[in-house]
């Protein structure tokens, strides 16, 4: 898509005011080397939102990110914060700040050294200084380490000065690089909670790379999935995992049972409002015959996708439901995990499913090698193209 | 007898630096409160007047040049230190290891062999001189060699890699993110250099510093060479005595003082340094 078009599409369609939006990126494209890393993204995030950039590592998230900071320029596009393009401004003049992966804090300086830093940088007065300081501290509850040095820190610790050192500044968007990424598994638990309660109170947008589903899905108002530089698709943390619109999303964002097939039915639904809604079988190699509806104009021979999640499996020992689909399956292995239970089943064809069902202690854990009825509703599979 | 594996690891090492290191500088000690022979050598015989000369004015501008030299060969190695290594730092891991065999490559020739074709570029009919009468710069030869300029040009030279080294191990330590991280917060390239690089290279020029400072008083080659008879410096007058004079108490008792007064320094400039950080 060239910068043009996206521009015209821009002024077609009534968009999001712009005093709501803290950012908007149009039609931004970087190639290092030759190599493409981020092609044509557009995307916007409005004021106070907690917006994640999700993806697998080489997706061009960090890159993105970067060009937002001013760490690299984008080869097209426009990056408008405030109302101007500031694509091409260097980092120190953008009311954006950072959270590093690795925090980089600066080892030569105290905890309050590092935080007063693009404070001082500003030549703010030194009493606003101190008392901006001492507003970060008590935000990210340090009071009392001022006098540390990054190196006496634990690692949560120095996340929460790498915070402060970045919101003391109010910015207008917070870009954060895999923050999370650096600590251990109970401590991020933790963080998260945190960080989320803290971006409430301030109330400042918020752009949060990751490569952890999870990680977006709790945190976020609106995610963006990117693959291979591209933005595949953005929504709110319910949507994607709902509806999401390709394989990769379905595959990348929770966990997905992928049923390849071909349609060899298609019934336009009438009356609906939604129009053009379709009721169509599948058929699914090692599966048979499945009923799903999609919003695609499918025809019978087209190929497709179904993204079944495990947990819209219900089991049962009868063949007898009201569930329009029903597959017959031994059980391959059970695993237990407390709230969950995870069921690999194994279907006559060989194939293997992935089931999972909410723990109570009113029903028996299925057992290895036993034998059980797989269902779910028509509407529960995601249709997704080839 | 058994000896812990640890000391018996040090045990060749601690011999070494007895026999080669301490021996010798004991020797040195005995000799300088000693009566110099007749005939050169050594009276045995307890004096204490080698330390007293000194502080002969004779031996005052000899002092203040050496070290008004190593302060400016210091310096001038600084300066031109810290571009080199700051993009040797920046290059490619496999770059950075031929550029580091390139500022060695020089230490493969011995130092008087390079300081004689310094006098080769600089001498009256030297490289120099004849490719500015070639192209038509200037006609009468310039003097160059033989001045306090062309000895610290030749220090400077000497000891640019005590300084490129040690600080090029400190830059190539940094974490270039936190050059990033100063950007982010409001620094110009300047500023994030000044308040993030540079302090983060000072371990670096320090011990470079140390290197190069204390080394070039000891340095009568380049003087020798490079600036004649009256460039001398404390190494040339401490080898004077030796292998010229043949006073060897007064040798040993300016090697002793320039030791202490090094010493003294570099244990002052630590202080400071650490009292700063």
């Amino acid at each position: 898509m060239s910068v043009d078009s996206v521009g015209d599409a821009e002024i077609a369609k009534p968009s999001q005011p712009l005093e709501d939006l803290s950012i908007e990126l149009r039609g931004i494209a970087k190639s290092f080397k030759g190599v493409p890393a981020v092609h044509s993204v557009d995307l916007s995030v409005r004021k106070g939102e907690f917006f994640a950039l999700l993806g697998p590592s080489g997706c061009g998230k960090t890159t993105l990110l970067r060009m937002i900071a001013g760490f690299e320029f984008p080869d097209r596009g426009e990056i408008r914060l405030q109302g101007r393009d500031v694509a091409n401004v260097p980092p120190n003049e953008r009311p954006v700040n950072m959270v590093f992966q690795h925090y980089a804090l600066f080892p030569h300086l105290t905890v309050s050294d590092n935080i007063a830093f693009g404070l001082r940088m500003r030549r703010l007065p030194k009493d606003e200084v101190a008392r901006r300081v001492r507003e970060g501290l008590e935000i990210v509850q340090l009071v009392g380490m001022e006098g540390r040095y990054p190196h006496q820190l634990s690692g949560g610790q120095q996340q929460r000065v790498a915070l402060a050192r970045a919101v003391v500044n109010r910015p207008e968007v917070l870009l954060l690089d895999e923050p999370m990424a650096a600590l251990d598994e109970k401590l991020r638990k933790s963080m998260r909670a945190e960080l989320k309660e803290l971006q409430h109170r301030i109330g400042i947008s918020f752009i949060y790379v990751t490569h952890d589903q999870g990680e977006a899905l709790e945190l976020a108002d609106r995610i963006a999935v990117m693959e291979k530089g591209k933005v595949m698709q953005i929504g709110t943390p319910q949507e994607i995992y709902e509806s999401p619109r390709s394989t990769f999303v379905a595959d990348f964002v929770g966990v997905s049972n992928l049923l390849q097939g071909k349609v060899v039915e298609a019934e336009q639904l009438l009356g609906e409002s939604n129009g053009a809604r379709r009721r169509i079988a599948v058929d699914v190699e090692g599966v048979g015959r499945v009923a799903a509806f999609t919003d695609h104009a499918l025809e019978p021979g087209a190929a497709v996708v179904l993204s079944l999640r495990p947990e819209r499996i219900h089991l049962s020992a009868s063949p007898v439901g009201e569930l329009e689909n029903r597959v017959a399956s031994k059980v391959e292995r059970a695993i237990f995990l407390g709230s969950d239970v995870h069921y690999r089943l194994k279907l006559a064809s060989g194939r293997v499913l992935l089931a999972q069902s909410i723990y109570s202690p009113l029903r028996r854990v299925r057992r290895e090698g036993e034998r059980i009825f797989l269902q779910w509703r028509a509407e529960d599979a995601s249709v997704l193209p080839e | 007898m058994k000896v812990p594996l640890k000391a018996r690891l040090l045990l060749p090492a601690a011999a070494w630096m007895a026999l080669f290191q301490l021996l010798p500088l004991a020797l040195i000690v005995l000799v300088s409160v000693c009566m110099r022979g007749q005939y050169g050598g050594v009276q045995w015989r307890l004096a204490f007047g080698s330390y007293g000369r000194i502080l002969d004015p004779l031996y005052v501008p000899v002092f203040s040049r050496s070290l008004a030299q190593a302060l400016l060969a210091t310096a001038l190695c600084v300066l031109l230190s810290f571009p080199i290594s700051y993009w040797m730092a920046r290059l490619e891991k496999r770059a950075q290891g031929v550029a580091v065999l390139l500022v060695l490559i020089p230490f493969w020739t011995n130092i008087l062999v390079r300081l004689y074709a310094w006098m080769f570029i600089l001498g009256r009919t030297g490289l120099v001189n004849s490719a500015a009468a070639g192209l038509g710069l200037w006609r009468d030869p310039l003097e160059m060699l033989f001045s306090q300029k062309s000895v610290l040009l030749g220090l400077v030279y000497g000891h640019l890699p005590f300084m490129i080294l040690p600080l090029y191990a400190a830059l190539e330590k940094i974490d270039w993110g936190l050059v990033d991280a100063a950007r982010d917060l409001y620094a110009s390239p300047a500023q994030a250099f000044l308040k993030v690089v540079l302090p983060l290279s000072k371990p670096g020029l320090i011990a470079g510093s140390i290197l190069v400072f204390t080394s070039i008083p000891c340095d009568f080659a380049t003087p020798d060479l490079l600036g004649g008879a009256k460039n001398m410096m404390v190494g040339n007058l401490i080898q004077q005595q030796y292998l010229v004079v043949r006073d060897w108490p007064f040798g040993s008792a300016l090697s002793l003082f320039l030791m202490a007064g090094i010493g003294v320094g570099v244990f002052a400039y630590l202080r400071q340094e650490r009292a700063a950080a």
